[in-house]
C-alpha cells in the first residue's frame, strides 16, 4: 500500500512525458551556476503553460536572510518592452493607433524634424535612430536618481539628434520604448500602469506583475545587488520613472508563464497582428522580441523570441521555444547573473544535448584573493588555466572581469597583477593587451598603459576599445 | 537563617513581579501605538548597563515580513551628532582641536566672514547661526539623491548668509555637524566612519553600529518607511552622504546600551572634557545632546540627556536619566512616530506615573 502511495505521488509529480531525471537535470544544472557562477534568483521551464520546473536560488534579502522563492518579485527591465508592444498593437487592432503614423500624429509639441519622420513602427522595431541612455552624459548617477513625470522625462531626449534615418538602421534604444509607454498614455488618456493592468494583467491573472514605483510596499520584493568580485553589494538607487514602458516592471517566474500561455492562444490580440510582434525587422528584432533561429548543431535548428533585460541590481533573460511551446525564464537579483549560459543548457538538457557548464575562474580566484591576497589568487589562477581548463572557465574575459571589478574598487596594484597574467596567458590576444592597459591605467602607470595598447593595435589595428580608450587618454 | 532565606524569596518575587509589571505595561503601551500604526520599531529600557526591556514591534521588512527585534539595525539620523561631539572633545582633550578656534583654523579656504567668526564651539552648540536644509531651496528632491564628495557637501551650503551672529542663537542647523565631521576628516587625516569605528565604537565594543551607506550589505537592516494617507509606504531615498556627520549612523537599541555603558564610565573621554558635552548652552543645547529637566507633577522632576534623530523613513528618540542610571532608546523604521509621547510614557511607566495617551 505504502509503495502504491509512493508510485502514484512519483506519477504526479512527472507530468506527461517528462522523465523526473529532466527536471533533476536541470535542478542540478542551476544549483551549480548558484554554487559556482553566483547565479541568485529564480528560473522557470513550462511546456505551453504547463510548469515542468520552478524554483528560487539564494536570496531575495540577503541582509534579512529571507530565500529567493518562485513568487519572488524581480525587476524585469527590458523585458516589460514585449509587454508595451503587445499595448500598442491592441491599439493598432482598434484602429487606435496606426503603425506608420508618426509621433507628431499622437503627440503634439513634439519638435521637428523627429516628429514628423519617426513612426510607430520605427519605435517598436528600434529602427528609430534614436540614441540610448550613453547620449545623456551623467544620466547615471545624476538623473536616474531623480523622479520624472512622464512628460518631462520624454523632453529630456527628445531632441537629440537622431544616430540614423529613420527605418535604416537597428539601433536599440531605450527612449524609444519609453515613448510609446508615453504616446500610450496620450492615445489612452490612462496612465501607463492603469492600462497594463487593465488591458494584459488582470484579463490574464498576472496579479504578481506590475509597474515598479519604488514607493508601494510590494510583497515578495527582492532586493537587487551587484556582484563585486566575490561579493555582493546592494544596487544604486535607481527612480524608476525613468523607465517607465521601456524597463519599469516587475513579475514572478509563475507569472510570466501565464504571459507565455497567453500568446499561444492570442487571448490579448488576433493572430493578424500578433504574427507582426514575431515578425523580424532588422537584426531580428520584431516589436520588442527577438526572433531568431538558434543552430544548436547541425542537425538542429530552433525558432527562439527571446528577450534579456538589465537594470541596477537585476538582469534577466526570458527564451520562448515556438516550436515546441517551451518557455524558459531566468530571474536574477544579482547582477551580472549568467543568464544566457543558463538558458542554452536548459535548452541543451530539453533537447538531449551535453551540458556545456564550467565554473567560473573569476569567482574562485577573487574568493582566494580576499583570503590569501593577489599573489596566491594570481598563482591560483594559472593553475586553474593549465590544469583545469575543463572544469573552469579560464577565457581572458573572466580575468577582464577581475580587473575591472578591482578598478572599480580603486585596487589598482591588484589589477595590475591580473593584467600581467592576462598578457602572460594570452600574448595573442589584443583584449589582454587592452584590460592590462587598463589596469596600468588605473596605477597610474600611463606611459606602460599606452604601450600596452599599441601592442593590442599591433595584433588588431582596428580594435575600438582600445581606440577608445586612446583617445580617452588624449 | 530559614527567615533569611524566606524574605530573600520574597525579595526575589517582589523584584521579578515589578519587573513583570513594567514589562507587561510597556507591552501594552507599544502595542497600541503599533497597532494604530504610530509605532513600528524597537524599544529598549536599561538601567545602570542591565536590560530591563527590550522588544521589537512591527517589521523590518514589510515586503518580506521580516519582524523587527532589539538587534534590528536602524538609522538613527540626528542621534549621530553625539557621536560626532565626543569625537570632537576627544581631539580638544588631546589638544588637536580647540573649541574657541574658528572654521578657518582647520579649513583655510573657507569663506568669509562665517570661516572667521564661527568657532568649534558655535558649531557644537548650534549657536553658528547656520541655516538647516532649509537654507538650500530643493534642497530634498534636487541634492538630497545625490552621491556627493564631503567637500563638495559642504561647498554646497558654506557660504549661505547666518541667520544670526554666531553665539547670539540657538537655531538648529545639520549643517554644522557635517561640517564637524569633516573638520574631523581633515584634523585627523581619516575618513571619518574610520574614525569612529577607531576611537568610539571598537573602544566602546558596538560592533552593530556604524556608518551607513546603502551599498555595503548590512545585515539585520531595516527598511524604512512612512504613513501616507492610511497606508504605509516605502520611503523616499536618501543618499547617505548628504548626512555623514549629522546623521548617517545605523544602531540597535542593544548598542544604545554600549554607549550609555562608555558615558557612564567616562571610557572614552576624561570627565574633564565629557561633562562639557552635558553643560547646556543656549535653549539647553549642550553639545550633540539636550538637557532637559522631566517635570513628573509640580515638584518632581528628573535630569535627562537626550537627542532625537528623523530622516527618510526612520525616527527615534534616546534619552538618559543620570541620576538612575537608566537609558531608553526607542528606534523606529516609521516616520511619522509620536516620540516624545512614547518617550514620555515610557518613562512614566519607569517612575510610576499614570502614562497619557494622546486622542
Amino acid at each position: 500500500m505504502k509503495q502504491f502511495l509512493l508510485l502514484i505521488a512519483a506519477l504526479l509529480f512527472a507530468l506527461p512525458g517528462y522523465s523526473q531525471t529532466v527536471v533533476q537535470q536541470i535542478d542540478e544544472l542551476v544549483n551549480d551556476y548558484h554554487e559556482h557562477n553566483n547565479f541568485n534568483g529564480a528560473v522557470v521551464v513550462a511546456r505551453d503553460g504547463e510548469i515542468l520546473f520552478a524554483r528560487g536560488f539564494g536570496y531575495a534579502n540577503y541582509e534579512l536572510g529571507v530565500e529567493n522563492t518562485s513568487d519572488t518579485k524581480f525587476r524585469i527591465a527590458s523585458v516589460s518592452k514585449q509587454f508595451t508592444s503587445m499595448l500598442v498593437m491592441q491599439k493598432v487592432a482598434e484602429g487606435k493607433m496606426d503603425l506608420q503614423a508618426t509621433i507628431g500624429d499622437y503627440f503634439p509639441g513634439y519638435p521637428e524634424p523627429q516628429a514628423s519622420k519617426v513612426t510607430i513602427h520605427h519605435l517598436l522595431s528600434h529602427t528609430s535612430g534614436f540614441p540610448h541612455y550613453a547620449a545623456i552624459p551623467g544620466f547615471f548617477p545624476g538623473y536616474s536618481r531623480q523622479p520624472w513625470e512622464h512628460s518631462e522625462f520624454v523632453k529630456l531626449f527628445w531632441e537629440l539628434e537622431l544616430q540614423s534615418e529613420p527605418g535604416e538602421r537597428y539601433s536599440y534604444s531605450s527612449f524609444g520604448y519609453y515613448l510609446l509607454g508615453h504616446i500610450l498614455e496620450l492615445v489612452s488618456g490612462k496612465d501607463f500602469d492603469k492600462l497594463l493592468e487593465e488591458r494584459i494583467l488582470h484579463p490574464l491573472g498576472m496579479y504578481d506583475t506590475g509597474i515598479d514605483g519604488h514607493i508601494s510596499i510590494l510583497k515578495n520584493r527582492a532586493n537587487g545587488y551587484d556582484h563585486s568580485l566575490a561579493s555582493l553589494l546592494n544596487a544604486e538607487f535607481r527612480d524608476m520613472s525613468t523607465a517607465l514602458a521601456t524597463g519599469d516592471m516587475y513579475t514572478t517566474v509563475r507569472d510570466i508563464v501565464l504571459w507565455d500561455k497567453a500568446l499561444y492562444d492570442n487571448t490579448l490580440l488576433d493572430d493578424k497582428y500578433q504574427s507582426l510582434i514575431f515578425t523580424p525587422n532588422l537584426s531580428n528584432y520584431g516589436y520588442g522580441w527577438f526572433v531568431r533561429h538558434n543552430e544548436i548543431n547541425d542537425d538542429l535548428t530552433l525558432l527562439t523570441h527571446s528577450h534579456s533585460g538589465g537594470t541596477n541590481g537585476f538582469n534577466c533573460l526570458t527564451t520562448r521555444l515556438p516550436e515546441d511551446r517551451y518557455l524558459i525564464t531566468v530571474l536574477s537579483n544579482a547582477r551580472p547573473g549568467p543568464t544566457t549560459s543558463i538558458t542554452n543548457n536548459i535548452i541543451n538538457i530539453l533537447y538531449d544535448q551535453p551540458v556545456v557548464f564550467s565554473r567560473s575562474s573569476a569567482i574562485a580566484t577573487a574568493r582566494i584573493m580576499e583570503e590569501e591576497g593577489v599573489e596566491k589568487a594570481v598563482e591560483h589562477f594559472r593553475h586553474l588555466y593549465h590544469n583545469h581548463s575543463e572544469t573552469y572557465d579560464v577565457r581572458p574575459g573572466q580575468l577582464s572581469r577581475l580587473i575591472s571589478d578591482l578598478i572599480s574598487l580603486e585596487r589598482a596594484e591588484e589589477a595590475v597583477e591580473f593584467g600581467k597574467l592576462a598578457v602572460e596567458l594570452n600574448p595573442e590576444s589584443s583584449n589582454a593587451y587592452m584590460v592590462a592597459g587598463e589596469a596600468y591605467q588605473s596605477a597610474g602607470e600611463r606611459e606602460i598603459a599606452v604601450e600596452h595598447y599599441a601592442r593590442g593595435l599591433l595584433l588588431d589595428p582596428s580594435h575600438r576599445g582600445i581606440l577608445n580608450r586612446l583617445r580617452r587618454l588624449e | 537563617m530559614r527567615t533569611v532565606f524566606i524574605s530573600f524569596i520574597v525579595l526575589l518575587f517582589a523584584v521579578a513581579g515589578c519587573k513583570d509589571a513594567t514589562e507587561r505595561k510597556i507591552d501594552e503601551l507599544m502595542q497600541h501605538y503599533q497597532e494604530n500604526d504610530l509605532f513600528n520599531g524597537s524599544v529598549l529600557v536599561a538601567k545602570d548597563g542591565e536590560i530591563v526591556y527590550a522588544k521589537g514591534f512591527g517589521y523590518a521588512n514589510h515586503e518580506l515580513d521580516v519582524e523587527n527585534t532589539p538587534v534590528t539595525k536602524f538609522r538613527i539620523a540626528s542621534v549621530s551628532k553625539q557621536f560626532t561631539s565626543m569625537l570632537v572633545m576627544q581631539m580638544v582633550a588631546e589638544g588637536k582641536m580647540d573649541l574657541d578656534a574658528t572654521i578657518r583654523e582647520y579649513i583655510p579656504d573657507y569663506p568669509e566672514p562665517q570661516g572667521d567668526i564661527i568657532t568649534i564651539h558655535h558649531l557644537l552648540s548650534h549657536t553658528s547661526g547656520f541655516q538647516h536644509y532649509a537654507g538650500i531651496p530643493n534642497f530634498t528632491p534636487d541634492y538630497s539623491r545625490q552621491p556627493w564628495e564631503h567637500r563638495d557637501f559642504v561647498e554646497l551650503f558654506w557660504d549661505l548668509d547666518l541667520q544670526s551672529e554666531p553665539g547670539e542663537r540657538y537655531s538648529y542647523s545639520s549643517f554644522g555637524y557635517y561640517l564637524l565631521g569633516y573638520i574631523l576628516e581633515r584634523v585627523s587625516g581619516k575618513d571619518f566612519d574610520q574614525l569612529l569605528w577607531e576611537r568610539v565604537l571598537q573602544p566602546a565594543g558596538m560592533y552593530n553600529t556604524g556608518l551607513d551607506d546603502h551599498i555595503t550589505i548590512l545585515k539585520n537592516r531595516a527598511s524604512g518607511y512612512r504613513v501616507r494617507g492610511d497606508s504605509l509606504v516605502n520611503a523616499v531615498f536618501r543618499d547617505m552622504s548628504t548626512a555623514l556627520a549629522t546623521g548617517d549612523m545605523y544602531s540597535t537599541v542593544t548598542d544604545m546600551v554600549l554607549w550609555d555603558e562608555a558615558l557612564r564610565n567616562n571610557t572614552l573621554l576624561d570627565e574633564e572634557y565629557q561633562s562639557l558635552i552635558f553643560t547646556p548652552n543656549l535653549s539647553n543645547y549642550g553639545y550633540g545632546w539636550r538637557i532637559n529637566y522631566v517635570k513628573f507633577n509640580e515638584n518632581d522632576s528628573i535630569l535627562t540627556h537626550s537627542h532625537g534623530g528623523s530622516t527618510n523613513g526612520f525616527q527615534c528618540l534616546s534619552t538618559r536619566i543620570p541620576e538612575d542610571g537608566y537609558i531608553v532608546t526607542v528606534l523606529a523604521n516609521i516616520r511619522p512616530m509620536p516620540r516624545s509621547e512614547i518617550m514620555d510614557n515610557l518613562i512614566n511607566i519607569l517612575y510610576d506615573q499614570p502614562v497619557e495617551i494622546s486622542e
